[in-house]
């Protein structure tokens, strides 16, 4: 889990400031750009400019697809965390 | 398994970036517990893409991989038995050499060992990017050799390092060489053969496996450069 969350924290950082710049003058519309469009193209960003420390993960036995799936898991958790901050 | 049996064997890979050139084709090689295989060829022969290969970020035309005994259809490293130094610095550059350390090294008793190193000390608390090459080089293949991988490709280990650390890397790799297996690429052939015992050499796609470092002036170095 630790592994899956040190490479999450990437893409968070990237998700959260595309979702904010995306979203401005939109609050409610910021968890819909975080789970969407926010995660896909931070996942594009962290690949294209962090492409060689994927070997850091490759040598502890972890694929791309294993990492993006856990990713993807975190992010959802996060979105649903932050709907409910809308919602109430 | 007992360690004798352990292997790494590869054989039949084809690959080529482009329709025009086969890169690669029908390379072989065989690496056993204790082997330190020294892997020269020129500039663009393929030595990085062989590596890649073996360990599974590059998809080959066609590749049989065997693993002590067993053929791994999965990416090697998938297995966990083999680890890849690749020619770039793979390190987040953002974190401190201690944070490294305890995200690759689990137990608590091989970081204390990491802590006590007499290279490691001076420098636990300094930004991965604030190192020096041979600094950096060092603290890679140590963290590499401390995970449970028993063979262990290294592309240009030696390379922007100065000859104190080439010093400590060969020590480094010769004190792991009776549990592990190493296959080491690196231009700088003088600190590859002075720790290699067998030695190959990658050429027009194929690799030939030489009998003496002397063999070498025939292929890839100019005659007389082992003369003495």
């Amino acid at each position: 889990m630790y592994i899956y969350w040190n490479y999450y924290k990437t893409i968070l950082i990237v998700n959260i400031s595309l979702s904010v710049a995306f979203g401005l003058g939109y609050p409610r519309m910021l968890p819909y750009i975080f789970a969407t469009i926010g995660f896909v193209l931070s996942c594009f960003l962290v690949r294209f400019f962090e492409n060689n420390a994927m070997y850091l993960y490759y040598n502890l036995g972890f694929s791309r697809t294993k990492l993006l799936l856990g990713s993807l898991l975190f992010n959802t958790i996060i979105t649903l965390f932050l709907l409910a901050i809308i919602w109430i | 398994m007992d360690i004798d049996q352990k292997e790494l064997y590869v054989d039949s890979i084809e690959f080529s970036y482009s329709s025009k050139r086969q890169l690669l084709s029908g390379v072989y090689l065989h690496i056993k517990i204790g082997e330190i295989v020294g892997l020269l060829g020129r500039n663009g022969s393929g030595k990085s893409t062989l590596m890649k290969i073996i360990f599974g970020t590059l998809k080959p035309k066609f590749a049989y991989i065997r693993l002590h005994g067993k053929r791994i259809h999965k990416k090697a490293f998938l297995t966990n038995e083999v680890c890849y130094l690749p020619q770039q610095n793979f390190l987040p550059t953002a974190k401190t050499v201690d944070k490294v350390v305890h995200f690759m090294v689990r137990d608590k008793n091989s970081r204390a060992k990491f802590q006590e190193d007499g290279v490691l000390k001076p420098i636990w608390q300094t930004k991965i990017a604030d190192l020096s090459g041979g600094e950096l080089r060092y603290l890679e293949i140590l963290l590499l050799l401390n995970q449970k991988a028993t063979f262990f490709l290294l592309d240009e280990p030696f390379s922007g390092v100065s000859p104190v650390y080439k010093e400590k890397i060969q020590n480094l790799i010769v004190n792991q060489c009776a549990k592990k297996g190493f296959l080491i690429s690196d231009h700088d052939y003088t600190n590859v053969l002075a720790i290699s015992n067998k030695i190959l050499l990658l050429q027009n796609g194929g690799c030939r496996i030489l009998k003496d470092k002397k063999e070498l002036e025939l292929f890839y170095v100019p005659e007389g450069t082992f003369d003495t």
